[in-house]
């Protein structure tokens, strides 16, 4: 068991947003979370990585309370991808260095240049890397925002909405990118993802969220016609193709 | 040709840059050595190393010209680098030293160091006949309200858990306040006892000796060495709080300790030379164009073109029209306005 999620519970200022999530994730899993918008999917990855705090209840990575950690310690652990950002201006190199912030002491070092190296590569980002973030596609800049959270070289990965913006090919392709290196170094993902054919092809592990709750998780049998109704109130049929699940809209 | 070495190359650059930057400093230098009212030169100095004692030369070179220069390289990249942590910190372009407010409460103290205090006097109706008894008592002063002003702000804003709009508002709001207060204590006080403070007002290299341009280095070097040690922080900042946060920045202890060190290092320089403006605004910014917000080079770069616009700001301020020489101050606030403007308007049309 890597990741522990404990009775969560948060609320800003005093509209309830969580309540009493629990679950728990084992090494090299990848976990979809779905649910409306509104439902609090963002603010839970916050609160699991202290850039919120809860009200109550607790995190655990590997047993150790996340809350009780330095923020550099939970950083080393965890990487993170915002749904959305502002731009700044600096170059995609220098954007995905930033990833390493956790381990720099006061310079990089040449390891550090060559981990940036090796993802912008794998991401196909190579082209662009003396190119300005805030001269880039929505796409792109997202894939930016992934190299970054994997140079982190994290336990944990929180991708919110990670592929909202790319195409089809590199929805694919990102997703698969991940799974690899998740199932490699034994990385644990959880991504808010709101196309569940995608969601179906990605993960292992699914987490549905309505009202402020976990309606329910586990694997693909939680995905079934009557949970979907019940989360999003939308009629589906559910296929068997190729022997994959595929959600149809009716 | 590999990622790696096309990055390795344009850092390189940076690199460059800063270089550069070191080596104009030091020719401005030299010349500032060079010129003043007195027609004195380093020739004429050459005569004290060959061990033929010329007392004049010594002692305008050594006495007067050289902590002028001194003071000034420093207190421009005090300024600078607060003003380029502060533009980093609140994410606005148009921070500065002084947008806390420091400037207002620094002037506020020393007003009531001479006026209420009593610390300044006039001895005739001359121009220069303004003399400050007690310079120490009104630097004292002046630092005590502009570190006062920080740490209410820094109250105020914890309230709101440093946001950068809260520190903004209420480091606005403080100024105006002791600006204010200035006012009223000005509105009792003896005409000569106004005419000191508004001199004190005007930023002055002219004041400082050895002594003052130490205590104000070492200020400024403890700072910076904080700045430097945490520059990958303020890069992570610059992408976003939550983002720095998931690097592992302690985004609020960082926030509280840069104002700290900040309004410290400014403080201590506005205390002994009073407020010299722009520098703090407009040396970050054109870095910044030229460089990137790279912290890494944006600080150093910036804090080495601080010195030189306030050297030679300071050596034109001594010669323009000689043997006047004009509070430093007033002359970086006319060069400083338009060349902003300037920025601002070829910024836009660039977009
Ligand atoms: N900073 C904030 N202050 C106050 N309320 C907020 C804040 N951020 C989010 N909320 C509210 O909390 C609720 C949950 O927001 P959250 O961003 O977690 O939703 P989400 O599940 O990620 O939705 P989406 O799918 O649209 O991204 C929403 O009702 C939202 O209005
Ligand atoms: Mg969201």
């Amino acid at each position: 068991m890597i990741l522990r999620v404990d009775n969560l519970t948060f609320s800003y200022h005093s509209k309830i947003v969580l309540e009493e999530v629990s679950f728990t994730i084992h090494r090299g899993e990848c976990f979809a979370v779905l649910g409306v918008n509104g439902a609090g999917k963002s603010t839970l990855l916050k609160c699991i990585n202290k850039i919120l705090i809860p009200d109550g209840g607790c995190v655990y990575i590997e047993n150790k309370a996340v809350s009780k950690m330095p923020q550099i310690e939970v950083a080393k652990n965890i990487g993170y991808v915002p749904q959305r950002t502002n731009v700044s201006r600096m170059t995609v190199f220098d954007a995905v260095l930033l990833g390493r912030k956790p381990y720099i002491k006061l310079d990089v070092t040449d390891k550090d240049i060559q981990i940036v190296k090796d993802i912008l590569k794998h991401l196909s980002l190579e082209k662009y890397s003396l190119k300005y973030i805030d001269e880039l596609s929505g796409g792109e800049f997202q894939k930016v925002l992934i190299a970054r959270a994997l140079a982190q070289q994290p336990k944990v990965l929180l991708l919110d909405e990670p592929t909202s913006s790319l195409d089809l090919k590199n929805q694919i392709e990102v997703l698969d990118f991940i799974k690899k290196i998740a199932r490699e170094k034994g990385i644990t993902v959880v991504t808010i993802i709101h196309d569940l054919n995608l969601a179906l092809r990605f993960a292992d592990k699914f987490i549905m969220m309505k009202d402020n709750k976990i309606y329910s998780a586990g694997g693909e049998e939680v995905i079934t016609e009557e949970a979907i109704k019940d989360v999003y109130s939308v009629d589906v049929k559910i296929e068997n193709i190729r022997n994959k699940k595929i959600v149809i809209p009716i | 040709m590999q990622v790696d070495i096309i990055y390795k190359k344009y850092i390189g650059k940076k690199k460059y840059v800063f270089i550069m930057l070191l080596l104009i400093l030091f020719i401005l230098s030299f010349i500032a050595l060079n010129l003043g009212a007195s027609k004195i030169t380093l020739i004429d100095l050459i005569g004290f190393f060959s061990g033929i004692n010329n007392q004049d030369a010594n002692l305008i070179f050594w006495r007067i010209r050289f902590p002028r220069i001194l003071a000034a390289i420093i207190a421009g990249a005090a300024l600078s680098i607060s003003g380029c942590i502060m533009q980093n910190n609140l994410k606005n372009p148009l921070a500065s030293p002084f947008t806390l407010g420091i400037s207002n409460a620094a002037a506020f103290g020393a007003n009531v160091a001479i006026i209420l205090l009593d610390a300044g006097s006039t001895q005739s109706s001359t121009k220069d006949a303004v003399i400050i008894n007690n310079p120490y008592i009104v630097s004292v002063c002046a630092f005590i309200f502009s570190i006062f002003a920080t740490l209410i702000v820094i109250k105020l804003a914890k309230l709101k858990f440093f946001s950068k709009e809260a520190i903004v508002l209420s480091g606005v709001a403080l100024g105006s306040l002791f600006t204010a207060a200035t006012t009223l204590i000005q509105y009792f006080a003896q005409d000569y006892q106004v005419a000191v403070a508004v001199f004190w007002t005007f930023g002055d290299l002219g004041r400082v000796s050895y002594k003052e341009v130490l205590i104000m280095a070492v200020a400024t070097l403890i700072s910076y060495t904080y700045f430097y040690v945490h520059k990958w922080d303020y890069n992570a900042l610059e992408a976003s709080d939550d983002i720095a946060k998931s690097l592992g920045v302690d985004v609020e202890k960082l926030r509280l300790r840069s104002l700290l060190l900040v309004s410290f290092a400014t403080a201590t320089s506005v205390s002994f030379i009073g407020v010299i403006g722009f520098i703090g605004l407009i040396a970050p910014h054109i870095m910044r164009r030229i460089i990137g917000s790279d912290l890494r080079f944006l600080m150093p770069t910036s804090a080495i073109l601080g010195s030189v616009l306030l050297l030679l700001s300071d050596t034109l301020a001594r010669t323009i029209i000689s043997p006047i020489i004009l509070p430093v101050g007033v002359l970086t606030s006319f060069l400083g306005a338009p060349l902003f403007l300037y920025l601002l308007i070829k910024g836009e049309a660039r977009r």
